[in-house]
């Protein structure tokens, strides 16, 4: 049995608690980093969203601009990225204001210089950069920002794809010319987005769904029926009679409701040519 | 944004904007200050407005339906109940729906506003409701 050195036992509880100590400090000073970060961002941005808010509101302008600038000016306090959080703020008060007051928005962030940071962040960021450089760049009409975007229409990230769908979407004024090249499945959550998107816009902005009838992706296919059915729009029934006898259950169901449809439109218009239309038709629907 | 410009400036009203998001508080109380040039108090939650409310001699009162601790819909009839039976009050939510215009009727709320804001349109409804309660508390 070997006879335990009292200096030895001494020496280790001394390294012990020295190391200990240093393991205490050493998670303590990171949490404080952590934490007048995190405070500092939040203050900063709340200054940067106050001068944004001065300056949309206020008749005297220049001075919040200034200030603006040479805050932006720094790129960096305290590891935060300022013009990062500028474009959250910019982003944050898109959201809250109407449609008529973006234009001036645009402006200050074109004056602020932050839409070559964001297409920058577009264009080699991460993910959650890219998607806030799309939403704020999309939001406040920055058109140059649209071939850049346009770039990962077909990304094999949902996510990412989702989101520069709906910025084109708001940047292009053909809302849905992507479904030309659309090769990969067109999702629910997918068109359900385009279809939220599509309710914000006006009517003359909608396009005619029919010119996507012929679509290979099935997907696509199904949508824009959908999106007949629900614009009420008339498509072609040689198309429409297809499509009803077309092996997929779901495709062929919403043709035939489009066909019912355009039944009623066409018989609904006295002028339309189309009721001079065959019966025969629209025999092969077993419409009740 | 030139129409603003024409709002008559009311130094002496109290208005308070009771609403959790800093950027919807602030550009409504900073809008309010810079075209009526009337005082504006923020709360971020209902309990504090429904303080503020006690405390202060409010003119108006603009808030939104969802807040912490006490929902916008129970501020507002704790004031009528208790507080300020005749205190205009402007619901600016995301959320004015039919079903809650039902809800809150008339007796309730003054006047609703939707978000995102416009501030041209708020800005007329303030002025109209500060005006119709000078007229009212003139007659009474």
């Amino acid at each position: 049995m070997a006879i335990l050195n009292p200096t030895l036992i001494a020496v280790s509880i001394g390294i012990t608690a020295l190391a200990s100590i240093a393991l205490f400090a050493s998670i303590f000073v990171i949490r404080c980093t952590k934490k007048r970060r995190s405070h500092m961002k939040k203050r900063m941005g709340r200054h940067i969203s106050y001068l944004l808010i001065q300056v949309l509101t206020s008749d005297e302008k220049t001075n919040s601009i200034k200030r603006l600038k040479r805050i932006i000016g720094k790129k960096e306090n305290m590891h935060v990225s300022v013009r990062a959080l500028a474009t959250q703020e910019f982003i944050n008060l898109a959201r809250t204001v109407s449609n008529d007051h973006l234009p001036a928005l645009q402006g200050l962030f074109l004056n602020l210089g932050l839409q070559h940071f964001n297409i920058l962040r577009a264009e080699k960021g991460r993910l959650k950069q890219k998607l806030k450089a799309f939403e704020v760049l999309s939001k406040l009409r920055i058109i140059t920002a649209l071939p850049v975007i346009k770039q990962y229409v077909l990304d094999p990230n949902k996510t990412l794809r989702a989101e520069a769908i709906m910025s084109l979407m708001r940047l292009s004024y053909n809302p849905l010319f992507f479904l030309d090249n659309q090769k990969v499945t067109l999702s629910v959550w997918e068109a359900m987005k385009i279809h939220g998107m599509l309710k914000e816009m006006p009517d003359e902005k909608i396009p005619q769904f029919s010119q996507w009838l012929n679509h290979r992706q099935k997907t696509v296919v199904l949508f824009c029926l959908r999106m007949i059915l629900h614009y009420q729009q008339k498509a072609d029934l040689q198309l429409l009679t297809r499509l009803s006898k077309s092996k997929s259950v779901r495709v062929a169901e919403e043709a035939q409701k489009a066909l019912i449809l355009r039944k009623i439109l066409v018989y609904s218009d006295p002028d339309e040519e189309d009721n001079q239309i065959d019966q025969n038709d629209y025999q092969h629907l077993n419409v009740a | 944004m030139d129409t603003l410009l024409t709002h008559q400036k009311q130094s002496d009203k109290t208005i308070l904007v009771c609403d959790p998001d800093f950027i919807s508080s602030t550009l409504v109380a900073s809008m309010i200050k810079n075209k009526l040039g009337t005082k504006c108090l923020t709360a971020p939650d209902g309990r504090a407005g429904a303080r503020a409310v006690k405390e202060f001699n409010i003119d108006l009162i603009i808030t939104e339906v969802y807040l912490p601790y006490l929902s916008g819909c129970a501020m507002i009839e704790l004031i009528r109940n208790e507080i300020n039976a005749t205190v205009p009050i402007l619901l600016l939510s995301s959320d004015v729906s039919i079903k809650m215009k039902e809800n809150l009727n008339q007796t309730l709320v003054n006047a609703f506003a939707e978000k995102p804001i416009n501030l041209d349109q708020l800005m007329t409804k303030i002025s109209f409701l500060l005006q119709v309660n000078e007229e009212k508390l003139w007659l009474s």
